[in-house]
């Protein structure tokens, strides 16, 4: 077994989920607080999508991850307001369809169950040198972003009404908002994989507002959550031998819940 | 009155569209005429097809259900791939894992008189990890072969000469396949292979080789990173410079330890179903010349 860090891969691989680490919260925070959580699934569900579609075009799938998670994230916000109070609905519908996508775009390519499965379950030993780059200039995006537009945020996410009449840009922002959402869900699926990324944005902002008090604190708590759940996940998938996407998961589920039940006890 | 019309034409056009998508369908179904004239024999993926092909020569007609260019354990059947077999007369399929959705065939081929060979059940040379690729090795290939023909001239006696004339040819080609195979494995220093799918229990323990495998027998899933790293400091450590992929696979594995080793990329294909019309020599042979550079 010896030194964990004697291989470029998990040097690469560890740089990589410290990155994710930071950027996922940022947006994580916002769609739990607008009572969105499942839309990362619905994102990261069209991502796979997307996969496939890049792989039958001949593009990079991370591009073709990109481009179906925005359309995904922008079909939600359109549906979204026909169905007024049963909102989720769009979600639901828009995961699905992702799904179908999937399913079909995947029959078309050569091998496309292994290319699928390896952004369904994340693939995280084998992040190429480009993906890496892109990683790092992505999460350098949406941290950039989120922390210039902190305040609209913040207005934003509790009451759209109020931040209208404070003069904030409701629509513009609500659109940046999901863009990095679908961004940072693309970007994810290649470390945790497509089917767990919702717990990368939603475990460690879930379990930091058990912890702490004011919005500040929260987003602080969980980029220290995520990258707690993600760094300690690595190591103890490289020494148990076990898959390091379901690990990082289940490592943040349990925080979450022993959390829940040290604060009840409180 | 507009409205009326409006709400006919609705129902007109919904009308027209079930029945374009109806006639697109069993045109679909036209489109594969069936040569009746053959025996009609279904097989479940490319190896299996090349043998049938080798044995059966023009006297079959096969249809192969895992399309060219689609990883054999990942496939699923269609319903149309179903209703055609039901219809055929040998389905061939290899077993042992091979191909997993498997099981929904054999209720559709149960009680019918649909002569199924399980292929892998005949060879001699059987891997301990039940590898199910066991057509590499080139004794259990024939032994394939035997049990296909078997097949064939049970369900077309008349036919039996041809089929046993086709196996005798099989029989001297997999002979001087094994010879020239043999005589390659003298001239290796190496004797391990670092492949990235668990392919080749069968093909190394005929000529003496050792495979050490980067992803498991199901080549869809990533490797955890302390295997990996068990496998990259087993090439440092070994001096190796070259790993072996496969045409079907996902190379991002591979292409990762490459780049942090130093090592070159070559094909070793496991022969199942990067066709291009090749036949089981022809793969056997190129594999015989990347193994011979990798290992000279």
């Amino acid at each position: 077994m010896g030194n964990i860090f004697a291989h470029a891969f998990m040097i690469r691989a560890f740089a990589a989920a410290a990155l994710i680490a930071v950027s996922a919260p940022c947006i994580g925070l916002p769609i739990v607080l607008k009572r969105f959580s499942a839309i990362g699934d619905a994102a990261s569900h069209s991502a796979l999508g997307g996969i496939a579609f890049g792989l039958l075009i001949g593009i990079n799938p991370l591009v073709g991850a990109v481009l179906f998670s925005i359309a995904a994230v922008l079909g939600i916000e359109g549906l979204r307001k026909k169905f007024g109070a049963y909102s989720e609905i769009a979600t639901v519908v828009v995961m699905s369809t992702g799904i179908g996508l999937t399913a079909v775009l995947s029959g078309f390519i050569k091998n496309g169950a292994a290319n699928i499965n390896s952004f369904m379950f994340g693939s995280i030993v084998a992040i190429s040198d480009f993906e890496l780059i892109m990683t790092v200039a992505l999460s350098a995006l949406v941290v950039i972003v989120t922390t210039l537009l902190y305040k609209e945020i913040y207005a934003l996410t509790f009451d759209e009404e109020a931040a209208a009449l404070c003069g904030i840009p409701v629509k513009a922002i609500n659109f940046l908002l999901m863009l990095l959402t679908a961004i940072t869900v693309s970007v994810a699926s290649r470390i945790v994989g497509a089917l767990m990324i919702s717990s990368l944005l939603v475990i460690p902002t879930a379990t930091a507002m058990l912890v702490a008090k004011s919005y500040k604190k929260t987003l602080i708590f969980s980029i220290i959550f995520a990258e707690l759940f993600t760094l300690i996940g690595l190591f103890v998938s490289y020494y148990l031998n076990l898959r390091p996407g379901g690990t990082i998961v289940l490592i943040g589920a349990i925080a979450l819940v022993v959390t829940a039940f040290l604060k009840r006890k409180s | 009155m507009n409205n009326l019309m409006n709400k006919l034409i609705k129902k007109f056009a919904v009308l027209f569209t079930a029945a374009a998508v109806i006639s697109a369908v069993s045109g679909c179904g036209a489109a594969s005429e069936k040569d009746s004239s053959k025996l009609q024999v279904y097989v479940s993926f490319y190896a299996m097809q090349s043998f049938a092909e080798e044995i059966g020569g023009d006297k079959v007609a096969v249809y192969t259900l895992c399309p060219t260019g689609t990883e054999p354990h990942d496939f699923e059947p269609t319903a149309t791939d179903i209703a055609g077999l039901s219809d055929a007369d040998v389905f061939i399929y290899n077993g042992l894992g091979m191909e997993p959705w498997i099981y929904s065939i054999n209720d559709v081929t149960a009680g019918t008189d649909v002569i199924t060979v399980e292929a892998a059940q005949a060879v001699p040379n059987i891997s301990e990890d039940y590898d199910p690729h066991v057509w590499l090795d080139p004794e259990n290939a024939y032994a394939q072969m035997y049990a296909i023909a078997e097949a064939f001239m049970q369900a077309d006696s008349e036919n039996s000469d041809y089929y046993a004339e086709r196996l005798a040819d099989c029989r001297a080609k997999i002979d001087k396949l094994t010879d020239d195979y043999k005589k390659a494995a003298k001239g290796f220093s190496q004797n391990t292979i670092i492949t990235s799918h668990r392919a080749y229990f069968c093909l190394c323990n005929a000529f003496g080789l050792n495979q050490m495998a980067i992803n498991g027998v199901d080549n869809s899933e990533d490797p955890s990173p302390a295997h990996m790293s068990e496998v990259e400091s087993f090439i440092e450590a070994n001096g190796i410079k070259y790993i072996f992929s496969e045409p079907l696979s996902s190379t991002a594995v591979v292409d990762a330890v490459a780049s942090d080793t130093g090592c070159e990329v070559l094909i070793l294909d496991p022969f199942e179903g990067s066709a291009d019309g090749k036949d089981y020599f022809t793969v056997m042979y190129e594999n015989l010349d990347a193994l011979s550079r990798a290992l000279k």
